[in-house]
């Protein structure tokens, strides 16, 4: 094992060892404050009406897939789709989810197929739909579905490059109320730019578990990933000190 | 049962790739390569799943009102399928290479094209219904990056140019380098989670 593999262990291990740490002092209670995020709050509010209005609301899981570099951030959306097959959470209207890697189309499907034994009513043929492949023309297609089935909500999470502005710009001539994600630095400005509502920024994309469901292990995580930070932060400012110092 | 196997396999799968990637262990590194080869295999039967569920979905519409765009998608998909297995030479022969070049191309570098209005027009939007600090400051950025790609005269291109590199060398860049490292701390953390078990979209 050379120094990088033993660096490698050591944070793997440390973090699984903090993320215990902070899911049993969770579970004894002690429940941490989570900073507001208005986005998520949206995402609850969009969620809530579409039960009352019994519209439809659409999720796009963004163009990367399961295998690749944006595995993680492709799977950021996934408890928003617990949710919406959920039968506490879910609207009476089916789900619209885009995806556009056929490696989530099975995670996708899984998840409308929970939401349909629930309701116990056949959900139409498009709730989970493989749009197409490259991001440019995923965009553009979910975009003309979102301007013919005009849901209540757009909710864009995962994988998304300047592409984003074709689906949210579709989004505002549907009429639907916006809400979006991406870990692309270049895919997040255009969101922000073009969702017309607060969105999320960077790793608050992986924050969706503990904001939506209050899941203890997904708060722990959460709490980890603050402290990694903190260490990340020390360390780059005894970096830059080191350096300013003349230190080699 | 069900939701047992396929979480015990996901976790069990997943440990050993780790491992395969920490430990130098010839049986850990043959088993990590066997996984991800198997993977790729499954991937491809994922696109098959994909291409049932396009066919499925855009058969169902031929009969509702946008049934002309859905037959467009769907003898398009069968004529390219034709063109390909006439070539018999995979997606590089010269009649998709063509299809590639003088179809799909130019179509997706028109889209790119409108994108840079769309942003213009959400921009103008954004700046209507978020007065924020944060949104000037965003606008006005990418306002001097514009304006100095553009050919000014006399000494104002220079001073743009200046500008732009300040923006994006500085400011731009430090925010773009705190939002990967977050990022990486976040992608980490969801890894763990479906290593562990937490996270089960395998459908456990």
């Amino acid at each position: 094992m050379d120094i990088s593999q033993s660096i490698g262990v050591i944070v793997v291990l440390v973090f699984i060892g903090l993320m215990v740490f902070f899911k049993l002092r969770i579970r004894a209670g002690v429940a941490p404050h989570l900073r507001p995020i208005p986005a998520y709050d949206l995402i609850r509010r969009q969620l809530g009406q579409a039960v009352e209005t019994g519209q439809r609301l659409h999720l796009s899981m963004g163009t990367g897939g399961i295998g690749g570099v944006d595995t993680a951030v492709s799977l950021a959306a996934w408890p928003v789709l617990s949710l919406l097959a959920d039968p506490t959470t879910s609207p009476d209207a089916p789900p619209i989810v885009t995806v556009a890697d056929p490696t989530l189309l099975p995670v996708a499907l899984d998840a409308v197929r929970r939401a349909e034994r629930h309701s116990r009513m056949a959900l139409p043929r498009d709730a989970a739909l493989l749009v197409a492949p490259r991001p440019l023309a995923y965009a553009a297609a979910t975009g003309a579905l979102l301007r013919d089935q005009k849901p209540l909500a757009n909710v864009a999470m995962g994988a998304f490059g300047p592409e984003a502005a074709l689906l949210l710009q579709a989004g505002e001539e549907a009429g639907a109320m916006q809400m979006a994600g991406s870990a692309d630095p270049l895919g997040q400005a255009v969101m922000t730019v073009a969702a017309g509502a607060p969105t999320i920024v960077g790793e608050e994309i992986f924050a969706a578990g503990a904001y939506l469901c209050q899941e203890p292990s997904h708060v722990a995580s959460l709490m980890t990933q603050d402290v990694w930070r903190m260490v990340l932060i020390g360390a780059m400012l005894i970096g830059a000190l080191l350096r300013t110092l003349g230190v080699a | 049962m069900k939701r047992v196997v396929p979480t015990a396999l996901a976790i069990g799968v997943g440990i050993i790739t780790l491992l395969g990637l920490f430990l130098d262990q010839p049986i850990l590194v043959s088993l990590r390569f066997a996984f991800v080869d198997w993977a790729t295999i499954l991937a491809v039967f994922a696109l098959l799943i994909g291409i049932g569920n396009i066919f499925s979905v855009h058969l169902s519409r031929l009969a509702g009102r946008n049934a002309p765009y859905s037959a467009a998608l769907l003898l398009s998909f069968l004529a390219v399928l034709g063109v390909a297995l006439y070539e018999g030479a995979g997606p590089g022969g010269p009649w998709m290479t063509a299809l590639f070049q003088y179809v799909q191309l130019p179509l997706e570098s028109a889209l790119m094209a409108t994108l840079a209005v769309f942003l213009v027009l959400a921009g103008y939007r954004a700046l209507r219904q978020q007065r924020s600090v944060g949104m000037v400051i965003l606008i006005v950025a990418a306002l001097i990056v514009l304006a100095a790609a553009l050919p000014l005269p006399g000494g104002l291109s220079g001073v743009l140019a200046g500008l732009k590199e300040g923006v994006v060398s500085g400011p731009a860049a430090g925010g773009a380098r705190g939002l990967i490292l977050g990022v990486a701390l976040g992608a980490l953390a969801t890894g763990l989670r479906l290593l562990i078990g937490v996270d089960r979209p395998q459908g456990g």
